[in-house]
Parts: structure tokens; C-alpha cells; sequence
């Protein structure tokens, strides 16, 4: 490895390559604020393109874009609360009442460090561990993501803020809509009313951009302003503020949980961003002010999911299995290359393969200069007046909806879900909590599934594996702060 | 939030509940294990929404207002609705052109300028971004060529 | 305000309409309905296509991605697509006949006019490096000793790896459990983990892992052996009745303009000859081109086959 870092380092001082790092993760960034403009959209479409570059070139010009279109759904979440990438949506939890209260600049601020930071991580993981790791993710079969799933929906108990039963119907509520479509296991067609466009399920982002943006607006129908209770003279304290202290562990935290979630095929950055925000409120001092602005909340989202970009490539490097959709596109990249993944990646085109590796760590860079130096500016679209913004944000979330799959009916099923949303929001159901039924629920199902068919039908194969009992009680213990600190406050 | 309109939202679940319980009965055979789930999930609804039913009046949540400003949310949903239906018919951009001013002067917003500029800007970046740069296929409508 | 307004109507126009005056085929770009997602399989065949096709064609190649429930939403819209030579797209096996089996389809073959398959990816029966499986006779052994204790995984019902497993138990008289995985990745990490006895996968996905040993091939599921593994031997070698795979291809909506499917064959005939494209296409796709009327029989003759499969199994 040590004789491939010189020389791959070295051809990355190349001019050309370092211009293509920069356009793609610029790229990146707009396509990920974008919602339904996807990275893995921008790298399907750079495949023909990087065919006729040099290797490097192409390579970096897609690994930018991934690294920024990670960090980019960031911007639109915190100041719009628009996930431009499913990834993005625990981001907004905490980021946008951030920007409600006029602290817009520092919750960008806080996301790209913790993006960065987050990327650094699993950079360096994928560049001195990506064999052992790769073989490690293969340890998790069925029972394990069926158990994974179930970490994560135990997230609903930390997501609902008022009354448990509510939270946990909203949660419920995701699973229910989440069985739309094809049955897994059987291909029998479930609530689908003979509407081929629901045979693969509720389209995610569609519902994802009603649930959040669309409910959103319709409540900011009557204010002014997304940044609340500011005037003409403290706007300019959007601009900067110091960033708040502390925020370390959590970083460190989201960035190992993203690259071990981002590793396996099929769970990926949303949940792992999830699970992340997890950890981080259950294990605050002060879980009670989650969901209200902790800048904890935002670092803990994106260090995770950033950290799923060097997670997601250390399988498909090594194996040639990519972890998500976007790894899945990049594949696609190497392999127009005459590049196999494989040994051989590491070691006959060893030097293409780490100078890859480390062009990430320069898109990391990027991005993180440019969200530092913009975080300002794109501020100040929370002192847009709302009369603007609501329909600037209508119109971007319908072509949103669109594009994903050209289609007209997840239009109508994105408002839908935006008018459902915000009557169930008022209601005190947590839309978070949907969500996270609707994203887990068919890995759950799935999981659940496929263990039963492999013990033929003995429910024990989900505590009788070392990493089954050991995420039980990762789970368990996630959820102990819950109930004691509800009973703390019953008694008191 | 009151009780009547927890209650409501009780019988809303339940309602859910017994319509999933009905179309899992129909299932076929081979679907079984499918629809064991869809029952598992209707029996925990339907018992969540029994004890929110009965705990509504012992809980003291924050009152809060359905909505706060009736005529601006009236209006936006009606825009909304009115720009999905224009889509197909006259194109992504002429309706977004239309629909942003249209709804900007309904929420009371009367600066002309920023409204034209506001949509330009949108509409410009749309344009440059899916279509010019990404290639991605927006509802043309009757200028589809 | 009116001024602007109609100021921003006359852009819109601008942007909007594409001007389509008389003159001789082609005067626009041609689009490709892509019946998968960006990034996919399908979708880098296309692409790859269109950029190669753009030397032998005056106008750009448009790729229009319509996924959706098993390729079923992109091949409706194409068969319901304008015939006026502008539009043609991809189709894949064995998804495009399964939907007709399953009466699902908006479509038959007829609504459409065939062109050219480029891709055939065969069926394999893949197990990992630790498995103790080292030929078919070994998984019968193990069936025998423990019968319905086998387990492999598939793509899901109604894809080709589970017509696949259904004629390897027919074939062999195992009792082989399908255990659907969401995905090739989630497929090939079940695979490679352990976690099932085997595997009905297709060539493409683990052709490297085989190369770097990290799986072994057990049979091919072709007629004969194929040439980037030419030491695998067949099921039919080995006595058992197993033929499966998967292609991906092209077609255009039937009622086609004649002189612009003559065209646009000619593209086709062009770009797969041209040694760029071979040499962009060589490493990720199993190359292997089938001119329209042997696309179209072969199309006949797998509807027969998922006709029979669906009738017997259902998905």
C-alpha cells in the first residue's frame, strides 16, 4: 500500500485533477440540495462522459460529486426543511428550528464541519481497513438487518416529543403505508387498487418532500418569514456566530456509524443518520431539547451520512458490492474504465485506486471551504419573505417530485402527503416518526422474512448469533433514557 | 389539544385498522405470511388508538391553533392544486410562471419586481439545472415538440 | 407587473418549445424511454449507446428514465409512445414477458417493433469459497441427508433467478427454499456471506469475485459453455435441465415509421460494430447482439416459458 500512497498522491497535484474534484463536488453540492435531483443521477449521467478521460479524472470528478451531493442535502433541510436527499431528513429536525430562530449560518457551519469530519473518518477507514472492514459487513445477514431495522424504529420513542401513544401510531402508520406494493416474499401485489405506480410502494421521496416541505409551508402560510421574530437590524447576526462547543463526540460518533451503516447493501446513509441522531440524544445530558434546535442534532445527522460515502465504497472496492445506489453508479464508472473491483484494485491499479481514495479527502475539503465561506449567504434565504418562498418552494418540490420518475402521480401523492402531514403534525403525530416506519419498515419486513425462511420458520435465529444479541442490546440500552427520564419527570 | 379531536383521530385509526384487517383477509394463500404482518400491524394500531381514545382527557398538550391564518392556507392549497392540474396542459414552465406570481399576490406580497425577479431566478435555475446540464425530462405539456 | 409577466411568458415559450419544422428524419433528438433507474445496468447500456450512436446519427440521443414496478412503467410508455420515429427505449428479460404472463401488462410483444438485444447475462449457480458444495451432486447428497434444509437466494418472485431455482428443484428433485433479496448488491452480500447454501444469481454480478476466488461456480445455466468461463461446465453437461438468463435490449413502439427504423438499425448495426464502443462496453456488459428477428423469436419463446411459470407458480 505504502508504494502505491507516494505516487497517487503525487498525480493528484496534477492541475486537471484538481479542477475536476472541485466541479464535482460543486455539482454535487447543487444536485444534492436539490430534492430529486440525486448524486447517483449525476454519476449515471458522467459514466459515458468520463469514458474518454484519464482514469483519475473521471474517478474524482464522480467521487466529488457523491461527497458533495452527501453534504448538499444538508442546506435545503437546515434552511427550507427540504431534504434534497432522503439522507438529509434527521438533518432537519434540529437544523431548521435552528434557522426559526435566526441561527441559520451556524446550524450550515455545523453541518459542513460535521460533514466534513464525517467524510474524513470513513475516508480513512476505507483507506486502512477497507478488506478487514469488507469482510466484516458480510457477518450481517438477514436476522442481523432485521434487528438493525428494529434499532432503528426504536428511534420513534426518541423522535415524539409530546405523548408516546402518538408517536408511536405515526410510526405505526409508516409501517402501514410502507406494505403498499409487491410483497417481498411471495410478489403478491398488497393495496396497490391496480395502480401500476404503487407496485414498487409509496414512491420514498415524494412522501418525504410532502411530509416535511410541503406541511412546512403550509404552516409558514401565516408568518412572514422562516427566521421568526427578527427585524431589519438583527439580521445580520444570521451572518455569523461562533459555533457551539462540544460538538466533538458526536461528530466521531455519527462518522463510525455511518461507515459501518454505510457499508451494508440495502441500509444506508438515511438510517444510518437516524440511528446516529439516536445515539446522540439518548446519550445527552438535555435530550429534552432535541428536536428544538440542538446544534447536536445536526452534527450527529451529518457526520453520519457522510460518513456513509467511504463506508458505501469500502465493499465495492473490495468485493464489488456497492452499498447503496450511488456506489452502485460509481461501480458503473469503474468499470468503463477496465477497472474490476477486486485485489487487483489494490494492487496492479493500486496507485489509480488510492489516488481515488484520496481525492475524496480533497472533495471533503471542498466542500467544506465552500460551505463555510457560503453558510451566510445561503442564510439569508430565511429572511426571503415567506410570500416568495412558499411558492419558490412549491414549485421546486413538484419538479422534485417529478423527476424521479418522470411521473405526475408522485406530484399528486407529494401534496397529498404535505396536507396529510401537516393536519397529522398539529394533531401531535411526529411526521419523523412516519417517516422512519415508512424507510425501515420493508428492510424490517424483508429481514424478518428471509430469517424465517432460513431457520424454517424458528424465531430463535434472531438471538442465537453473536451480532444479533450484540445489536439487542446496543437497542435496549438506546431506549433505557427514554423511560427513566419520563418517569424522573412524572415523579417530580 | 382537545379531546374531541384526539377522539377523532382514534376513530380515524380504528378505521384504519378495520380496513387493513378487511383487504389482508382476501389475501391469497401464498400472500399468508404478508398478511400475518398487515394483521400484526392493524392489532397494535387499532389497540394504540383504544388508549389514546381513553387517555385524550387526562392529557394537558399545549392548545394549539389548526390554522392560524385560514385564508392564506385556503388559498395556497387552492394554488397548489390548480398548478398540479395546469401542468400536464400547459407545461412545467408556463405554469410555474404563472402559478408563482399568482400565489405571491395571494399572500398579500405587492412588489412586482421582486415577484418577476424571484421567478426568473427559479424558473432560470430549473431550466439550467435539470434540463440544460442534467438532462433530466420536465412536463412540456402542449410544447412538447 | 403585466409587462414582466409577459415578459417571462415569451422566455418560457422560448425555453419551452422545441421547434419542429418539415424537413427530412431526423430534425430532433431521439429519446430513449429507460425502463430503470439512473445508475442501473440498463441504464449504462443506453447511455453508453447513445454516446456512441451520436457519430453515426445527426441528432443527440435523449435518455428519458422511467422506472417502476419491475420495468413495467417504462415499458408501457413506450409501447403507448408517439410513432413518429422519435422515440424508442429499452427492454429487459425476463421482467418484459413475466408482466404479460401476470396479465399485469398494458402491452403485448406486438406493440412493439423489436430492434436489437445487446446484452445476454446467463444464469448461475454460485455458492462462497467456504461453502463445502463443490458440484451439483453435493447440494443432492445434502438434500437427501436433510431434505427442505437448502436455502438460495433469488431476486425475488417473477424475476429470472427464481425461474431459475424452480427448474434446478424440478431438475434435481431438491427442495431449495428462495429466499428473495432486495437488489443485486443485498443478493450478492447474502451470497457471499454465508447466510444462504447457495446462490441463483447472473454472470455479470460475481464474475469478478469468481476471478478473485472469493465464490465458486458451480454450473452455467446456458446451452453451452460460455466463453468468459470457459471451465464451467453447463447444467445440460451435467445432466440436469436448467436454462435461464437475462438480456437487456432495445425496441421501438410498433407502427414505427419504416424509413426511420431502417435508420435507426442502421445506427445499431454501426455502433455495435464500432471497437470504442466494444472496448467501453467489454467489462460490464455480457456482450451478445441479436438482430430484430432473432430478438423477436426469442422474446416469442420466453413468454411461452413465463407463461408456463406463472401458471404453475404464480407471483
Amino acid at each position: 500500500m505504502t508504494e502505491h500512497l507516494v505516487p497517487a498522491f503525487l498525480s493528484l497535484l496534477d492541475p486537471v485533477v484538481l479542477l475536476t474534484i472541485t466541479t464535482g463536488t460543486v455539482v454535487g453540492i447543487i444536485v444534492g440540495a436539490m430534492p430529486g435531483l440525486t448524486a447517483t443521477m449525476a454519476v449515471a449521467l458522467l459514466i459515458p462522459v468520463t469514458f474518454g478521460m484519464p482514469p483519475l479524472h473521471g474517478l474524482s470528478l464522480m467521487g466529488g460529486v457523491y461527497c458533495g451531493g452527501m453534504y448538499g442535502g444538508a442546506i435545503s433541510a437546515i434552511l427550507l426543511s427540504t431534504p434534497g436527499t432522503p439522507a438529509a431528513a434527521a438533518t432537519s429536525f434540529d437544523g431548521y428550528p435552528m434557522a426559526r430562530q435566526g441561527k441559520g449560518g451556524t446550524a450550515l457551519a455545523i453541518a459542513a464541519w460535521a460533514s466534513f469530519w464525517g467524510g474524513i473518518i470513513s475516508t480513512f477507514a476505507l483507506l486502512l481497513m477497507a478488506p478487514t472492514l469488507a469482510h466484516f459487513s458480510l457477518r450481517f445477514g438477514p436476522p442481523e438487518y432485521f434487528v438493525l431495522a428494529i434499532m432503528g424504529l426504536s428511534s420513534i420513542v426518541t423522535l415524539t416529543k409530546g405523548s408516546m401513544v402518538k408517536g408511536l401510531i405515526a410510526g405505526f402508520l409508516g409501517l402501514v403505508v410502507a406494505t403498499v406494493g409487491m410483497d417481498p416474499l411471495s410478489g403478491y401485489m398488497r393495496f396497490t387498487f391496480g395502480q401500476v405506480d404503487l407496485y414498487d410502494g409509496v414512491p420514498f421521496m415524494p412522501a418525504l418532500i410532502g411530509l416535511f416541505s410541503i406541511s412546512q409551508i403550509l404552516d409558514l402560510t401565516a408568518e412572514t418569514r422562516i427566521a421568526e421574530g427578527l427585524d431589519g437590524t438583527s439580521l445580520s447576526s444570521i451572518k455569523r456566530s461562533k459555533l457551539p462547543k462540544g460538538l466533538g463526540g458526536t461528530i466521531v460518533q455519527g462518522g463510525i456509524i455511518g461507515t459501518i451503516v454505510g457499508m451494508l447493501p440495502g441500509a444506508g446513509a438515511t438510517i444510518s443518520a437516524f440511528i446516529s441522531y439516536n445515539f446522540a440524544k439518548q446519550g445527552s445530558k438535555d435530550p429534552e431539547t432535541f428536536g428544538k434546535g440542538n446544534p447536536k442534532g445536526v452534527a450527529a445527522s451529518e457526520s453520519a451520512n457522510n460518513g456513509c460515502v467511504g463506508g458505501s465504497i469500502i465493499p465495492l472496492l473490495t468485493l464489488g458490492i456497492p452499498g447503496n445506489s450511488v456506489a452502485a453508479a460509481l461501480m458503473g464508472g469503474l468499470m468503463i474504465q477496465g477497472l474490476i473491483p477486486g485485489p487487483e484494485l489494490f494492487t496492479r491499479y493500486g496507485t489509480l485506486t488510492y489516488g481515488f481514495i484520496l481525492s475524496l479527502f480533497l472533495a471533503n475539503l471542498v466542500f467544506l471551504v465552500l460551505g463555510l465561506y457560503l453558510a451566510p449567504y445561503f442564510a439569508r434565504v430565511t429572511s426571503t419573505p415567506n410570500a416568495l418562498l412558499i411558492p419558490g418552494i412549491v414549485i421546486l418540490s413538484v419538479i422534485g417530485s417529478y423527476a424521479i420518475n418522470n411521473n405526475m402521480f408522485d406530484v399528486w401523492l407529494m401534496l397529498g402527503f404535505g396536507i396529510a402531514g401537516y393536519f397529522l403534525e398539529k394533531g401531535g403525530f411526529s411526521t419523523g416518526a412516519l417517516v422512519l416506519g415508512l424507510i425501515l419498515g420493508p428492510i424490517a419486513e424483508l429481514g424478518f422474512g428471509q430469517s424465517l425462511i432460513l431457520s424454517q420458520g424458528s424465531p430463535l435465529i434472531f438471538f442465537d448469533r453473536p451480532l444479533c444479541i450484540a445489536l439487542w442490546i446496543i437497542t435496549l440500552l438506546l431506549m433505557i433514557p427514554a423511560f427513566t427520564s419520563g418517569r424522573r419527570k412524572k415523579q417530580a | 389539544m382537545n379531546p374531541v379531536t384526539n377522539r377523532l383521530f382514534s376513530a380515524a385509526g380504528l378505521g384504519l385498522a378495520a380496513t387493513l384487517f378487511l383487504g389482508a383477509k382476501d389475501f391469497p394463500d401464498r400472500a399468508a405470511s404478508a398478511a400475518r404482518y398487515i394483521f400484526f400491524l392493524a392489532g397494535v394500531l387499532a389497540l394504540l388508538s383504544v388508549i389514546m381514545f381513553f387517555r385524550s382527557e387526562a392529557q394537558s398538550e399545549p392548545q394549539n391553533r389548526w390554522i392560524r391564518s385560514p385564508r392564506h392556507f385556503l388559498v395556497t392549497v387552492a394554488a397548489m392544486a390548480g398548478y398540479g392540474a395546469a401542468i400536464p396542459y400547459l407545461g412545467f414552465f408556463l405554469a410555474s410562471a404563472l402559478f408563482m406570481p399568482v400565489l405571491a399576490l395571494l399572500l398579500d406580497y405587492r412588489r412586482p419586481l421582486f415577484i418577476a425577479i424571484g421567478t426568473g431566478v427559479i424558473l432560470l435555475f430549473v431550466y439550467l439545472v435539470f434540463v440544460y446540464f442534467l438532462g433530466v425530462p420536465v412536463p412540456m405539456g402542449i410544447w412538447e415538440g | 407587473m403585466r409587462k414582466s409577466l409577459i415578459l417571462l411568458l415569451a422566455l418560457c415559450t422560448l425555453l419551452g418549445a422545441v421547434s419542429a419544422m418539415a424537413a427530412d428524419y431526423p430534425t430532433k433528438p431521439v429519446t430513449i424511454i429507460v425502463a430503470s433507474n439512473a445508475g442501473g445496468g440498463t441504464d449504462t447500456m443506453a447511455r453508453l449507446f447513445a454516446k456512441f450512436a451520436e457519430k453515426y446519427f445527426p441528432q443527440p440521443f435523449v435518455i428519458n428514465n422511467i422506472d417502476g414496478a419491475g420495468g413495467q412503467r417504462g415499458f408501457d410508455a413506450l409501447a403507448r409512445a408517439k410513432k413518429d420515429g422519435y422515440t424508442i427505449g429499452t427492454i429487459y428479460t425476463p421482467h418484459f414477458t413475466a408482466h404479460i404472463s401476470a396479465k399485469r401488462a398494458n402491452y403485448t410483444i406486438d406493440d412493439f417493433a423489436i430492434l436489437y438485444n445487446l446484452v445476454t447475462d446467463p444464469g448461475v449457480l454460485v455458492v462462497p469459497a467456504s461453502s463445502p458444495f463443490n458440484t451439483i451432486e453435493d447440494i443432492i447428497a445434502a438434500e437427501k441427508a436433510d431434505p427442505g434444509s437448502l436455502t438460495g437466494s433469488t431476486s425475488g418472485p417473477g424475476s429470472d433467478d427464481a425461474f431459475a431455482l424452480a427448474q434446478f428443484n424440478e431438475a434435481t428433485g431438491c427442495t431449495v427454499k428462495s429466499v428473495p433479496a432486495t437488489g443485486s448488491s443485498n443478493a450478492k452480500a447474502t451470497v457471499m456471506g454465508g447466510h444462504v447454501s447457495m446462490g441463483f444469481m447472473n454472470l455479470s454480478q460475481i464474475e469478478s469475485n469468481y476471478k478473485a476466488g472469493e465464490i465458486r461456480i458451480l454450473a452455467m445455466m446456458t446451452t453451452k459453455r460460455h466463453p468468459s468461463v470457459p471451465d464451467i461446465p453447463t447444467f445440460a453437461e451435467l445432466g440436469y435441465k436448467v436454462v435461464s438468463d437475462s438480456s437487456r435490449g432495445f425496441a421501438a413502439p410498433a407502427g414505427f415509421p419504416e424509413d426511420a427504423y431502417a435508420m435507426i438499425v442502421d445506427v445499431f448495426e454501426k455502433v455495435l460494430a464500432d471497437p470504442e464502443f466494444l472496448a467501453a462496453a467489454k467489462d460490464q456488459l455480457e456482450m451478445n447482439f441479436m438482430g430484430p428477428e432473432e430478438y423477436r423469436q426469442y422474446l416469442v419463446d420466453l413468454l411461452e416459458v413465463t407463461d408456463k411459470a406463472y401458471e404453475k407458480d404464480p407471483w
